[in-house]
């Protein structure tokens, strides 16, 4: 007997986007422990003659499969009401992460198999790669939860009323904010303090530049997605005015905070600046953000 | 001085009506609701009305200002 899943208001795409997320989430599992064996394998040196090396290549298309149709999931139970509660928030965290994660696993293993030649150690590489598995398995069980529990229709509210502004949206943007903003500036102390002798518009800045855009991407995305949103009309309003209070709080506070923590980098680069550029961001920063500031407080006091 | 509000006693009065439902009717997020209720956030002026037009009552039968001053 064909057993039907609880969901409200029966959105069939969300049941297709649910199951579909279910077998990548189980073949995606399989694949840790495949990438746990590759990693040891290869680790260990010399490599193993029957070693399949495909293997890895596509344990990523898989990840980039589940990943898109995690994502699309989450945005189709938003719409049906996905209710925020810790397994959620986990398997944002994590899952924002491992996005990220894409491009500098495969960067990781292109430098160790570069490195591999010239019996290079690649510690750190490695160190990436087995916490990226971690948080992987992380994923993978908090993400089979998640979707047993939508299958239960156990994450979403209740309610018969469907709500004017959805604060999921909201509280998963902030999420996302929070993790690409915590692995960017990780990334950025990481770059800043091991890559000291690299000059300035060395290849290995670009591709700096590069991976921090790859880090900024998923909260770009979700931002880009609210827009479209707005502009089809699907939000009737963007905030309410608890959360225009709570933004326009966090804004200052996001202001403030950033002059102690920018006055800090400054001080930790003043001994190695080579040039007057090397030491005026700060001023520059100082300056913009002050003045951009007072003038939209002082537009928006004046106003009306 | 505090404004305190009825809102949980309303909202249980009109058959045990969730926060959802009463954001759902005002078009506010629950966690708005949640936040007057409990006294943490103070709505706006349009926003009171319209709590209190929702239940059918004044916005002084809704909200009132407390003086903790006096009870010192």
């Amino acid at each position: 007997m064909r057993k039907s899943i609880n969901l409200p208001e029966s959105d069939n795409r969300l049941k297709t986007l649910i199951i579909a997320t279910l077998v990548l989430l189980i073949l995606s599992s399989m694949w840790i422990f495949l990438d746990l064996y590759a990693y040891l394998g290869i680790r260990a040196r010399p490599v193993p003659e029957e070693f399949p090396d495909y293997m890895l290549g596509t344990g990523f298309i898989i990840r980039i499969l589940l990943y898109a149709s995690f994502a699309l999931m989450m945005f189709r139970a938003y719409k049906s009401g996905l209710r925020i509660n810790l397994l959620t928030v986990i398997c944002i965290l994590t899952g924002v992460l491992l996005i990220i994660s894409l491009v500098f696993d495969w960067a990781a293993l292109t430098d160790i198999s570069h490195d591999y030649g010239i019996a290079g150690d690649c510690v750190m590489e490695w160190t990436w790669l087995f916490i990226s598995l971690a948080v992987k398995l992380v994923f993978s069980i908090a993400g089979l939860l998640l979707v047993i529990s939508m299958m239960k229709g156990k994450s979403f509210a209740t309610q018969a009323v469907k709500p004017v502004i959805n604060e999921a949206y909201f509280e998963i943007t902030q999420y996302v904010g929070i993790v690409c903003g915590l692995a960017g500036f990780a990334f950025t102390l990481y770059a800043d303090v091991s890559l000291q002798e690299w000059r300035f518009g060395s290849w290995l800045v670009k591709l700096l530049l590069f991976y921090c855009l790859t880090i900024i991407l998923p909260y770009l995305s979700i931002t880009v997605m609210w827009l479209i949103k707005l502009a089809r009309r699907d939000e009737t309003s963007r905030y309410d005015e608890k959360q225009k209070q709570d933004i326009a709080l966090s804004g200052l506070t996001a202001w403030l905070a950033s002059i102690p923590v920018m006055t800090v980098v400054f001080v930790v680069d003043f001994a190695g600046s080579g040039s007057a550029t090397d030491l005026l961001w700060l001023p520059y920063y100082l300056f913009s953000t002050l003045f951009i500031f007072s003038l939209s407080l002082l537009i928006r006091f004046r106003k009306d | 001085m505090e404004l305190e509000n009825n809102i949980r006693r309303l909202r249980f009065d009109n058959n045990e009506m969730s926060q959802e439902e009463l954001a759902a009717a005002v078009g506010v997020t629950r966690q708005t609701i949640h936040a007057i209720e409990k006294g943490k956030f103070i709505p706006s002026t349009l926003l009171a009305f319209k709590i209190a037009g929702f239940f059918g009552k004044n916005v002084e039968e809704v909200f009132h200002i407390t003086d903790n001053r006096v009870n010192k």
